[in-house]
C-alpha cells in the first residue's frame, strides 16, 4: 500500500517538474546563465593581445568606484528616476480618472493620451530632436512668438537631462494610464452608490476607496517605471549621445559605451552586475514591504 | 457647484489631451508639407505628398514588409 502511495507521489513530482521545465529552461537560458556569465567575466581583466585576461577578483569594481564618470552617471540616473517615476504615475492616474469619468469627447481624450505610447522609441526621439533644435525647432519658434531667447535645450548641461525627462514622461504616462484605466473599470459601481448615499465627498471617495483599490496597479506600475528608468537608451542615442560633458548620460548608455565604444567588456560586466544587485534589492523591498500594505481584492 | 467643477474638469482633461497629442498632430501636418514650409510653420502653405514619395523611394519598404512576416510568424 505504502509502495503505491510512493509511486503516486513520484508520479506527481515528475508531473510537476514537467510543468515547470519550459519556464525553467527559458529562464535559465535567457536570465540565469547570462547573469552568471556576466558575473564571471566581471572578475577577469580585459583581454589584449599582449596581456591575456587573468583573474583579478574585485579589481574591476574598485576601478568603477574610483571612476568619477560612473558616479556622475549614477547620480543622473537617480535624478532621472526620481523625477520621471512620480510625475508619470501622477499624470497617468489623473489621465485615467479623467478618461474614466463622463466627459465630452471621451474617445478623443483617451486616444490622445495613449497615442504617444504606440510610437516607436526612435521615432519619438527623432520628433523631439526636431522640436528641441535651437533656432529652427518648434519650441524655439513658439518661444520667439513671446519674445524669448533661443534655448539650446539639448546642448546645455543644465537642460539636457530635463529635455530627456520630458520626452520620457510624455511617452510613458499614456502607457501607465491604460493599467489604471483597466483597474478603475473593475471597481464595482456599488461602492460609488454606497458612498453617495452616505454623503461622502468625491475627494474622500477617491482617497479612501479608489486609491486603495488601485494599490496593486500602482505597485505594478512602480516596478515597471523603475525598470524603464534603468532601461532607457534609445532616446539617448538619438537626442544627446550622453549629452554635453556627460550631463545626460544614463547608466545603460554608459554600459553600452564601455562595452562597444571603449571595448572594455569586463568593466561593463561589473557595472551590469551592480545594476542587477540594486534592482534585485529594490524589487525585493517593493514586493515584501509594499505588498503587505497593498490590498488585493 | 458640481456642474461647474464638471465643466472645469472636462476642460482640463481636453486641454491635457490636446497638449499630449499636439506633437503628433504637428508631425502629421509636417508630413504633408515641404520641408521649408514645415520648419517655418507656414500654416497656409499647400499640402503635398512629396515626402511620402521620397521616403518610399529611400528604402526597400516592400522587402522590409516581407521580412516582417516571418518575424511575426515565429
Amino acid at each position: 500500500m505504502s509502495n503505491h502511495i510512493n509511486l503516486e507521489r513520484r508520479r506527481q513530482a515528475i508531473y510537476g517538474w514537467l510543468m515547470l521545465s519550459p519556464a525553467a529552461l527559458m529562464l535559465s537560458i535567457f536570465a540565469f546563465y547570462p547573469s552568471g556569465a556576466t558575473f564571471f567575466s566581471s572578475l577577469f581583466s580585459k583581454h589584449t593581445r599582449r596581456r591575456p585576461s587573468e583573474f583579478i577578483g574585485i579589481e574591476n569594481y574598485n576601478d568603477l568606484f574610483a571612476d568619477p564618470t560612473f558616479w556622475l552617471v549614477v547620480k543622473n540616473n537617480l535624478f532621472y528616476a526620481a523625477i520621471t517615476i512620480p510625475v508619470s504615475i501622477v499624470i497617468a492616474l489623473s489621465m485615467a480618472l479623467w478618461a474614466n469619468s463622463k466627459i465630452p469627447a471621451r474617445g478623443f481624450v483617451r486616444t490622445a493620451y495613449f497615442t504617444p505610447t504606440v510610437l516607436p522609441m526612435i521615432a519619438a526621439a527623432n520628433l523631439w530632436l526636431f522640436f528641441y533644435t535651437p533656432g529652427l525647432g518648434v519650441l524655439d519658434q513658439i518661444g520667439s512668438l513671446f519674445g524669448l531667447q533661443s534655448v539650446n535645450w539639448l546642448g546645455q548641461p543644465e537642460t539636457a537631462l530635463w529635455a530627456i525627462i520630458f520626452v520620457t514622461i510624455w511617452k510613458e504616462a499614456g502607457f501607465f494610464m491604460i493599467f489604471y484605466l483597466a483597474a478603475l473599470q473593475t471597481i464595482p459601481e456599488d461602492y460609488k452608490e454606497a458612498a453617495d448615499i452616505e454623503g461622502t465627498s468625491r475627494w474622500t471617495y477617491t482617497r479612501r476607496i479608489v486609491l486603495p483599490l488601485l494599490m496593486p496597479t500602482t505597485l505594478f506600475i512602480l516596478v515597471n517605471a523603475m525598470i524603464n528608468s534603468v532601461k532607457l537608451i534609445d532616446h539617448l542615442f538619438i537626442l544627446t549621445k550622453g549629452g554635453p560633458s556627460d550631463a545626460s548620460k544614463l547608466i545603460l548608455y554608459y554600459i553600452w559605451e564601455m562595452a562597444f565604444a571603449f571595448f572594455d567588456a569586463p568593466h561593463a560586466a561589473a557595472m551590469t552586475i551592480l545594476i542587477l544587485l540594486v534592482l534585485c534589492i529594490v524589487a525585493a523591498i517593493q514586493f515584501i514591504y509594499l505588498d503587505r500594505r497593498t490590498h488585493y481584492q | 457647484m458640481s456642474k461647474l467643477s464638471h465643466y472645469v474638469e472636462s476642460a482640463g482633461a481636453i486641454l491635457l489631451a490636446i497638449i499630449w497629442i499636439s506633437p503628433l498632430l504637428f508631425a502629421f501636418w509636417a508630413a504633408f508639407h515641404s520641408t521649408s514650409d514645415a520648419v517655418n510653420f507656414n500654416i497656409t502653405s499647400a499640402w503635398t505628398l512629396d515626402n511620402f514619395r521620397t521616403a518610399w523611394e529611400g528604402a526597400y519598404y516592400l522587402l522590409f514588409g516581407l521580412h516582417f512576416i516571418p518575424l511575426q510568424m515565429l
